[in-house]
């Protein structure tokens, strides 16, 4: 027997070690080349960073993607007009100033002198022909809701635009600093995008192996000036756990979404820093109201109630969350502070259901999307449902499974997480609860014609303080309707290696802005 | 000397077979071993280290650890058992048919029984379970469809050798029908190679399953196995080592203990061997 076990635990230790070899190898590599080019500056550090990359971005071409694996990379190579930075205003970025010309149109003055990195300029041209083909239902844009509201836009002179909207539209700026509408080149949007991008960003695409890698160097023309970075290489390391590795390695320089419990331990090492802070994010449990027993109000209530939310944000996440009842974090403009929802109350709960005379067990179903965290939070209400009579079974599959799976109209309930990508409420809100929402995104085919009165005034309202009572009146009726239940607004974090410096990381890896970052 | 004592002889053989027993019967007898509720979560005391109160510790909902590994034996062992009887009947089947009718059957099974060989093992699971979507039936079925070439190959090639023997001649002779010869007079002569193979795979089986598992395929929650719970602990294993060590020790002894059985088995039907020692 020892002869069978002993080759067979010797081929594993070999396959394990050639595997992280591999990896590390790649890195190696990389930095290898990267001496040799440099020459003979050997005293300074090169300036070359690794990033872990959760995902393989499926393309460069930011109009044809959805996901922020995409963008991610893609807001290192294009820009948009407007640009959220890290304390939550709008900032220029392609456009330079920006003023309303009447309710429904405003003027865009543009930066110039700036040049694509195919040799097209930058002009006001570019900046129709690319929100129009992100509309364009050709271009098959999953993100063209965003400027579905653009009725025109005019080249007024070569540096000025005006986009005018069918009715006003309030969060029309927020919307133009999503990544999904960055200004591309027209030139090259001739060609193919996907795999030949060509931005106004800091970086440009060197090299992309599917699945393995994305490397970025400098843009040495960049308007804001050339980036101290020379390369950035963003490696695709799907699992946490081999990315804390990878950056403990020293082999990865940033990670982003740092588990709650890895925190000390990064913290501990003296080369390596963590961050968490309260990002655009918020973790959710929808119901679908459509038929079936979540469509009684009191086994929502009652569902609301069985959940020790604060409990999940203390204990489970270990304070890598804030518990929240408004359906978008505080971060996000409409957010409402001090909302009433249900209390912890597990015996009121079972009080509930019985007096709504349904019969117990019963069986729900629950679809999430693989994940530490999905998994973990699905895992704890199935165990808290159970104390109240209701059998839970939870279904974990891929994303994609999952998406298709609540696409239809005959799922209970999901635990799904949710970025308000534009920090203004409008974005979610209108999304999740607006009846015209029903096969889009308002999966829980909510239906409330006052709500959807009131997220249609929120849109026209230009004042800040007006919109914000409407965005309270909205989610108060949401707490007393319950189609949603907001779990927790989920930390963002990341960890890196103090060797790089001066990134700039507003509310997700999307944003992450390397303009002033350098190797120290 | 009885048949006990000669397998006795076998040490190694004789300590798989105990320790086995032990987990099947630690498995059956789960529900008055575990000290408390496998799925009951509290999160107060999540990722304790073994005390006194929880000998395994508690996982990552504070749920004792001990007692999901019992309960996650009843799981594994069974993926472990069930995927082989359903491979080897069938495989058997297969194989009889094909080594005894020859010709074109033979052909015909043996080639579709050669693409499955042509996919590594695991994959071919995965693909199954994709296809009909997570679960541990599921699991099982994929664990049963990729072993059942081996099955199949073995009686095959022990059917080629012994169709041609007088005794097996004589019966058809004397008249006896195709299943008659099958089942009576072939079917007894290749069992004991076929309990070896099957004893020996029972190993692999709980480890495929287990993969399964691990991957998120097989088994779902609250339910556990140990590959699951392999899994789940994975991304607390830097602080909470008995996460890992527990489930991934059950396995280890369950895979080694049938191992060492199965061994201990051919060594008991071999007849070179039967002079040795």
């Amino acid at each position: 027997m020892k002869k069978r076990v002993l080759p067979l635990l010797l081929a594993l230790s070999l396959a394990v070690l050639s595997a992280c070899g591999g990896g590390g190898g790649g890195a190696n590599n990389q930095n290898q080349n990267q001496n040799q080019q440099n020459g003979g500056q050997t005293a300074a550090p090169e300036q070359v960073i690794t990033i872990a990359h959760s995902g393989d971005p499926t393309t460069l071409d930011p109009h044809k993607s959805f996901n922020g694996y995409v963008f991610t990379v893609t807001n290192q190579i294009y820009e948009t007009l407007l640009y959220r930075a890290a304390d939550g205003s709008l900032q220029p970025r392609l456009a330079t100033e920006w003023t309303p010309v009447d309710e429904t149109t405003w003027e865009f003055k543009l930066r110039e002198g700036v040049k694509f990195s195919d040799g097209t300029p930058f002009n006001a041209e570019a900046v129709k022909f690319s929100l129009e083909r992100l509309a364009d239902p050709e271009t098959k844009g999953p993100g063209a809701f965003i400027v579905n509201m653009i009725e025109e836009i005019t080249v007024v002179d070569d540096h000025t635009v005006h986009i005018r909207t069918e009715v006003p539209f309030t969060p029309l700026l927020a919307h133009l600093s999503h990544p999904v509408t960055a200004i591309v080149s027209p030139t090259a949007a001739a060609g193919d995008l996907a795999k030949e991008p060509a931005g106004t960003g800091p970086f440009l695409l060197e090299d992309w192996k599917a699945g393995d890698s994305v490397t970025l160097k400098a843009n040495p023309d960049y308007w804001g000036g050339k980036p101290r970075l020379e390369r950035v290489v963003l490696r695709v390391i799907p699992e946490a756990g081999t990315q804390l590795t990878e950056l403990k390695a020293g082999t990865v320089d940033l990670i982003t979404g740092v588990q709650p419990e890895r925190f000390d331990e990064i913290e501990s090492d003296p080369q390596l820093s963590a961050t968490k802070f309260l990002g655009w994010g918020s973790m959710f449990l929808g119901f679908n109201m459509k038929e079936g027993p979540l469509a009684t109000p009191e086994v929502r209530q009652a569902i609301a109630m069985a959940i020790d939310r604060q409990g999940i944000v203390d204990t489970l996440r270990q304070g890598m969350a804030q518990f929240g009842n408004s359906l978008v974090p505080p971060t996000v403009f409409g957010s409402v502070e001090n909302l009433d929802g249900p209390e912890y109350d597990p015996e009121g709960a079972k009080a509930l259901l019985a007096q709504a005379g349904v019969t117990t067990p019963l069986k729900l179903t629950l679809n999430t999307f693989e994940g530490a965290e999905t998994q973990q939070i699905a895992q704890a209400i199935q165990a808290q449902l159970s104390q109240i009579g209701i059998d839970l079974e939870v279904v974990v599959t891929d994303y994609g499974a999952f998406a298709e799976a609540i696409a239809q109209d005959d799922h209970g309930l999901w635990l799904s997480s949710w970025g308000t990508v534009t920090m203004d409420a409008d974005y979610t809100l209108w999304a999740l609860l607006h009846s015209q929402q029903h096969g889009a995104d308002n999966k829980a085919f909510y239906a409330n014609p006052q709500v959807d009165q009131w997220l249609e005034e929120a849109r026209l309202t230009p004042d800040d303080a007006q919109r914000q009572a409407l965005y309270r009146q909205i989610q108060e009726q949401v707490m007393a309707d319950l189609p949603y239940l907001n779990l927790y607004y989920p930390l963002s974090s990341y960890a890196k290696n103090d060797r790089l410096q001066g990134e700039v990381f507003p509310f997700a890896a999307i944003n992450l802005d390397l303009r002033q970052a350098e190797v120290k | 000397m009885t048949s006990w004592r000669r397998f006795a002889r076998n040490r190694l053989a004789v300590a798989g077979l105990a320790v086995f027993l032990l987990l099947v019967l630690s498995a059956l007898l789960a529900p008055y071993l575990a000290p408390h509720d496998p799925n009951l979560q509290d999160w107060k005391i999540r990722l304790q280290p073994p005390s006194a109160e929880h000998p395994f510790g508690t996982d990552e909902f504070g749920r004792d650890l001990l007692s999901r590994t019992l309960y996650g034996g009843r799981v594994s062992l069974v993926a472990g058992i069930v995927p082989v009887v359903i491979g080897a009947s069938a495989g058997t089947l297969i194989g009889l048919v094909a080594g005894y009718m020859g010709g074109r059957w033979d052909q015909v099974l043996m080639r579709l029984l050669d693409v499955l060989l042509a996919f590594p093992m695991i994959f071919l699971a995965l693909a199954i379970v994709g296809t009909l979507g997570p679960g541990l039936l599921n699991a099982m079925l994929a664990v049963a469809v990729v072993s059942l070439p081996g099955y199949a190959r073995l009686v095959r090639g022990q059917v080629l050798t012994l169709r041609e023997r007088d005794y097996v001649v004589a019966a058809q002779a004397a008249g006896a029908t195709h299943g008659r010869v099958l089942l009576r007079h072939l079917l007894p002569n290749i069992l004991s190679p076929l309990l070896v193979q099957a004893t020996l795979s029972v190993g692999s089986a709980i480890l495929t399953t287990a993969s399964l598992s691990f991957l998120g395929l097989g088994t779902q929650p609250p339910t556990s196995d140990w590959g699951e719970m392999l899994a789940s602990g994975r991304q607390y294993l830097p602080e909470a080592w008995w996460l890992g060590v527990f489930p991934g020790l059950f396995v280890m002894l369950a895979v080694l203990s049938v191992n060492l059985l199965g061994d201990g088995l051919r060594d008991y039907f071999d007849p070179k061997a039967k002079n040795e020692r």
